[in-house]
Order: structure tokens, then C-alpha cells, then sequence
């Protein structure tokens, strides 16, 4: 299993994995345009050709990025590939000169132990 | 001369790049909320921390990339920047599996030199009119479509 950049071609199978999760209500669907126009946000893990998990880390400007569309194929679970996903994107993010990352997630103890801290969704409402 | 990834510190300075050239009419116009979100499209030639050059490769589709957003500062032209930028984004392109990379630009004769050839803009799609429409010249584009197959 390897992380890397998404290319084009993986663009159909994070559609897919992506849209597996938003059907069942745990994450907010995502276009085949949506993920074309915004490809250089998404890290992904990849056994051979599949992908089998992928995060985006999305600028909204110089101090306040978005961790999001954040999959892992069900039966790759509980093997640190989402972990290494969001840690690829945190050096992405510190390497670009960025000090401050959000993200919206039911996954606390997950966001605990990368160094997340909870904020008031209120704030973040104004941001957004 | 170091071609680089932008980064946010240099945000506000292609911000001004760009706009000083649409404010001529010569590129379009761009916000800096829409340089921070797709800051990872851009490449930029920093001299002492100041940006003299930038240009983006922008994804619309599997088979639509594009050029776009590319400026050196008058003070910097005729050194070959803008020329490693766009040969930056083309590797790059090709890294991403880009089958093809296409731009509308006032300089056809410069792209020309990567072997663009120049094409009737009635070709590419319509979503390439995308960030037209806000183009005060729009829809008499008088830009020259240029398409580079890889």
C-alpha cells in the first residue's frame, strides 16, 4: 500500500468509494466534476491500481484549510491507512506554509490523537 | 532561476502579478480567494522571496487541462521565465496523465515554440467557457485556442 497524489485515472474509483460512504448519510457527496477541478487537494492510498482510500485537504485561504471527503474501502479498515492519509496531508499542508487546519468529522478520538482540538461550530459557520 | 510550487506567503504577491496584467486586459482577473484554493495548480520563479513569474495548470476533466494565469513581471520577460513555467506545468501534466493541455492565449506564437497548434475554440468543449463568461469580451473572445497533445 503506498500514498501518493491522485492522478487522473483514479479519478472514477475515488468517485465511487467517496460516494459509497455519502449514500449511507457519513459523508457529504462529491461530483466527478467536483473531484476533477479540485484533484491536486486529494492524497491517495493505492494497493496496485485500486484505490483503496483517499483525503482531500482543500485551501480556503493563507490561514484556514479543510480536511475532507476522507474514504477508506471497508474491507481496508482498521489498518492506519486513513491515519497515514491525514498525515500526508498535514505535511502537505505545513510544507505549504499553512498554520491552521479544519475539519468536520464524527471520528473524535481519530482527531484527538492526530492533534485536533474542538471548536466551536459556530465559528467555524462564520468562516465557512 | 528556481521554478517552485507557490506556497500561501506568496499568495498576495501573484495576486498582484496577475491582476496588473488584467487590469490591461491582457489576462483574466482572479481573486485571492481563488488563488488560496487552487494555490497546488500554480508554479511561480521567486527572486529573494519576490514572485517575478507565475502560471497555473488547472484540471477541468480527464481530458481537459489547462494552462492558464501566466505572467511575468515586465521588469523579469525575455529571460526565459515564463518558458520554464510552462514546461514545469507540461511535465507536471504528463505526471498527472493529462492526454492533452490547452490554452487561450494572446501569445500564440510563444506557445507554438512547445509545438501548440493553434485550433478553432469551437473544438474544446464548452466547459473550457467556464471563467469566460466573466470576461468583459466574452463572447467576442479574441483569443487564439491552442491545443499540445502529449
Amino acid at each position: 500500500m503506498r500514498i501518493e497524489k491522485a492522478a487522473l485515472a483514479d479519478v472514477p474509483q475515488m468517485h465511487r468509494l467517496i460516494n459509497y460512504f455519502a449514500d449511507r448519510g457519513e459523508m457529504g457527496p462529491r461530483s466527478m466534476n467536483e473531484i476533477y477541478e479540485n484533484i491536486r487537494d486529494f492524497s491517495v492510498a493505492k494497493e496496485g491500481e485500486e484505490v483503496v482510500g483517499c483525503t482531500a485537504l482543500h485551501i480556503k485561504g493563507a490561514d484556514f484549510a479543510l480536511l475532507r471527503s476522507g474514504a477508506v474501502a471497508e474491507a481496508w479498515q482498521g489498518r492506519g491507512i486513513g491515519t497515514a492519509l491525514i498525515e500526508a496531508c498535514l505535511e502537505e499542508a505545513r510544507s505549504l506554509g499553512l498554520s491552521r487546519i479544519v475539519a468536520i468529522t464524527s471520528k473524535l478520538p481519530l482527531a484527538h490523537k492526530l492533534g485536533f482540538r474542538e471548536l466551536d461550530a459556530k465559528i467555524l459557520l462564520r468562516e465557512l | 532561476m528556481k521554478i517552485e510550487k507557490a506556497k500561501i506567503a506568496d499568495v498576495p504577491q501573484m495576486h498582484r502579478l496577475i491582476n496588473y496584467f488584467a487590469d490591461k486586459g491582457e489576462l483574466l482577473p482572479r481573486s485571492m480567494s481563488e488563488l488560496y484554493e487552487n494555490l497546488r495548480d500554480f508554479f511561480v520563479v521567486r527572486d529573494s522571496g519576490e514572485v517575478m513569474a507565475c502560471g497555473a495548470l488547472h484540471i477541468l476533466w480527464s481530458d481537459l487541462t489547462e494552462i492558464k494565469a501566466l505572467a511575468v513581471a515586465e521588469s523579469q520577460q525575455e529571460q526565459g521565465l515564463g518558458e520554464a513555467i510552462v514546461q514545469a506545468c507540461l511535465e507536471e501534466a504528463r505526471n498527472i496523465g493529462a492526454p492533452s493541455v490547452f490554452c487561450l492565449t494572446y501569445k500564440a506564437s510563444f506557445f507554438e515554440r512547445f509545438g501548440f497548434l493553434r485550433i478553432d475554440v469551437m473544438e474544446l468543449p464548452r466547459k473550457v467557457w467556464g471563467e469566460c463568461q466573466r470576461c468583459p469580451k466574452f463572447p467576442n473572445c479574441d483569443e487564439t485556442a491552442m491545443i499540445l497533445h502529449l
